[in-house]
């Protein structure tokens, strides 16, 4: 049999096709060498025990959104409310949703990753038959079950303490899940390029406040002049906090909910692509 | 007369379940006295090499300074079913060679073909016939050593299985051991079973015996002979003569990214350091490489 025929039997594996031909070839009894179905199951036990075994990341992820919210909410219940509206209780449950969704899904996520990467073991990974795809799919699961749990139990206090209307919660569970895909794929594409968990921490802490502090969510943004705050008024994250408070106990939203809805979603979708495009299984992967 | 070569998917499945013997694995090809063993013998066909390299040149341009050339005109051939070293110092092209081999980097010249084809072009298959242990790499850090075989055992059809691997690498004592928590050798035969429990065709070994003590060292040679004689071939990379002269059935000295020198052990001593041994070949070769290096220079 010719090298180019063996050749031609070892590229056919890949296609359904011809892994049809090979079948009716006498001399051909291999095992279809794939990563098996209980890879996926196996990977998202591995990736899981990972996050809650690595004590920073885990709680960090775990007690600093929760921190952060009950100093919020707290200082949401002893503020007085102006009676004419616009106090801290009309966004307080939008900033404790934007932090929260911000941070195991961003940092925690980033981090994890560029350290997997510059330790070798992505590398590791990049030589087995486990694709990229399914390294990615078993690390979200983990980190979604944390920040969703996070939610349900932050917007339940909200929602007793008056500061979501209860008929609202589940819309704002359902506007967090976006802001969770919004910070998440930001996660990935950090995570898929910068070279240590120390930089991946640093540069989504960045991410995480520079768009907080800008999003309306506090009154630094009117202070701003009014063509630098119409700029920001823009930015996808603007939109998602837009959303937020819309959906808190004044009921005002700057953007029609539609808008919003598909700026976040948009962005979110195309991040994820490009995350997807530049991830890097090592420092000098070439492509 | 030798047999037509069958098809690499028979010879993967007899691997796999263990039954390739000497006996029914195709033969070596015809080699005359006086055959130059630089090169592969006349009537081999490409079947009968595990690893084909051709004018390999990979050269690597920073963003600052001037490019480097790591390896430069490299011609490496490795049949199947045996083991062979690659040996040579650091920075002589050994790990950069071995990387490309497995899809890691792209040549800059010259070809390469692994198990019959292009490892760049056809990744996916060699991700399932190869299994590599990269000299800088590392698992998961808080799994148990059980825990991670199992894993990895997952990722392929028909492993090993991880119990028998855990006994063969000497990590019985340490299976529910945490990975961060495993000595350096520790880590590093685990790194190997990780590359054994896939049952691969071709096993690619860059310095494995790094940090290991000699009993753990001597664990690890049995276990690369016991692939070998189940119909394995393996790639291993070294700087240890020792290591080279105790497994490698042919031994390719790289120096300057050139392979130096090539053949068995005890062809490398006849020819190069008559008497001697296999270091003072290394330093026979590689003094003369660098040599000429300056004389061209």
């Amino acid at each position: 049999m010719s090298a180019e025929a063996i050749s031609a039997i070892v590229s056919s594996t890949g296609t359904s096709s011809s892994t049809a031909a090979m079948s009716n070839d006498p001399h051909n009894d291999a095992p279809e060498r794939r990563a098996t179905p209980g890879a996926t199951a196996q990977l998202l036990r591995v990736q899981t025990r990972e996050f809650v075994r690595e004590r920073r990341g885990f709680f960090t992820s775990l007690i600093l959104p929760l921190g952060l919210s009950a100093l919020f909410l707290g200082m949401a219940v002893l503020l007085p409310s102006p009676a004419s509206g616009g106090g801290f209780d009309e966004t307080v449950m939008a900033i404790v949703v934007f932090l929260t969704v911000s941070t195991a899904p961003l940092s925690a996520t980033a981090a994890s990753l560029a350290d997997a990467r510059a330790r070798g073991t992505l590398r590791l990974l990049g030589t087995t038959p486990v694709g990229r795809a399914r390294l990615v799919l078993t690390h979200v699961p983990a980190r979604l079950g944390l920040v969703l749990a996070q939610l349900a139990l932050l917007i339940g206090v909200g929602a007793a303490l008056g500061f979501v209307p209860v008929a609202q919660a589940p819309a704002m569970l359902g506007v967090a899940l976006l802001g969770v895909a919004l910070f998440g794929s930001i996660g990935y594409l950090l995570g898929g390029l910068l070279p240590t968990a120390e930089t991946a921490w640093n540069v989504s802490t960045l991410v995480q406040l520079v768009p907080f502090f800008l999003s309306g969510l506090i009154p630094m943004l009117s202070l701003l002049p009014d063509p630098v705050e119409n700029t920001l008024s823009v930015v996808p994250t603007f939109f998602f906090a837009d959303l937020l408070i819309g959906l808190g106990s004044s009921g005002e939203s700057t953007h029609p909910v539609w808008l919003s809805v598909a700026v976040v979603a948009g962005t979110a979708a195309l991040i994820a692509a490009l995350a997807v495009r530049l991830f890097r299984w090592d420092q000098g992967e070439e492509r | 007369m030798i047999p037509p070569p069958q098809s690499l998917a028979k010879m993967e499945s007899q691997c796999h379940r263990g039954i390739m013997t000497p006996a029914n694995h195709p033969p070596a090809p015809d080699r005359t006295p006086g055959d130059d063993p630089t090169h592969p013998p006349a009537n081999a066909t490409d079947t009968d090499l595990a690893v084909e390299i051709r004018g390999f040149v990979k050269r690597y341009t920073p963003r600052k300074g001037e490019p480097t050339t790591a390896v430069d005109r490299l011609d490496l051939h490795v049949e199947h079913g045996s083991i062979h070293g690659l040996l040579g110092p650091n920075g002589a092209g050994k790990t950069t060679t071995i990387e490309t081999l497995v899809g890691l980097r792209a040549p800059t010249a010259g070809t390469v073909r692994v198990l019959g084809v292009d490892p760049r072009a056809d990744r996916d298959h060699i991700r399932r016939a190869v299994a590599v242990q990269p000299q800088h790499a590392a698992v998961f850090n808080h799994q148990t050593v059980a825990e991670l075989l199992r894993a990895w055992a997952s990722f392929h059809p028909e492993p090993d299985d991880p119990d028998a691997v855990i006994e063969r690498m000497g990590l019985t004592a340490s299976r529910d051991v945490r990975v961060h928590r495993l000595s350096g050798g520790q880590r590093q035969r685990l790194l190997v079973g990780t590359a054994l429990v896939s049952r691969p065709l071709l096993l690619v070994l860059d310095e494995p015996s790094t940090g290991l003590d000699p009993n753990a060292r001597e664990d690890l040679w049995e276990a690369v002979r016991a692939y070998r004689a189940d119909g394995g071939t393996v790639l291993l990379s070294t700087h240890s003569m020792e290591e080279a002269a105790a497994l490698c059935d042919r031994i390719s000295v790289l120096d300057h990214g050139r392979v130096a020198a090539e053949g068995t052990a005890e062809s490398l001593i006849e020819e190069h350091a008559p008497g001697g041994t296999l270091a003072d070949v290394f330093r026979t070769v590689t003094t003369r490489a660098a040599e000429g290096g300056e004389e061209a220079a």
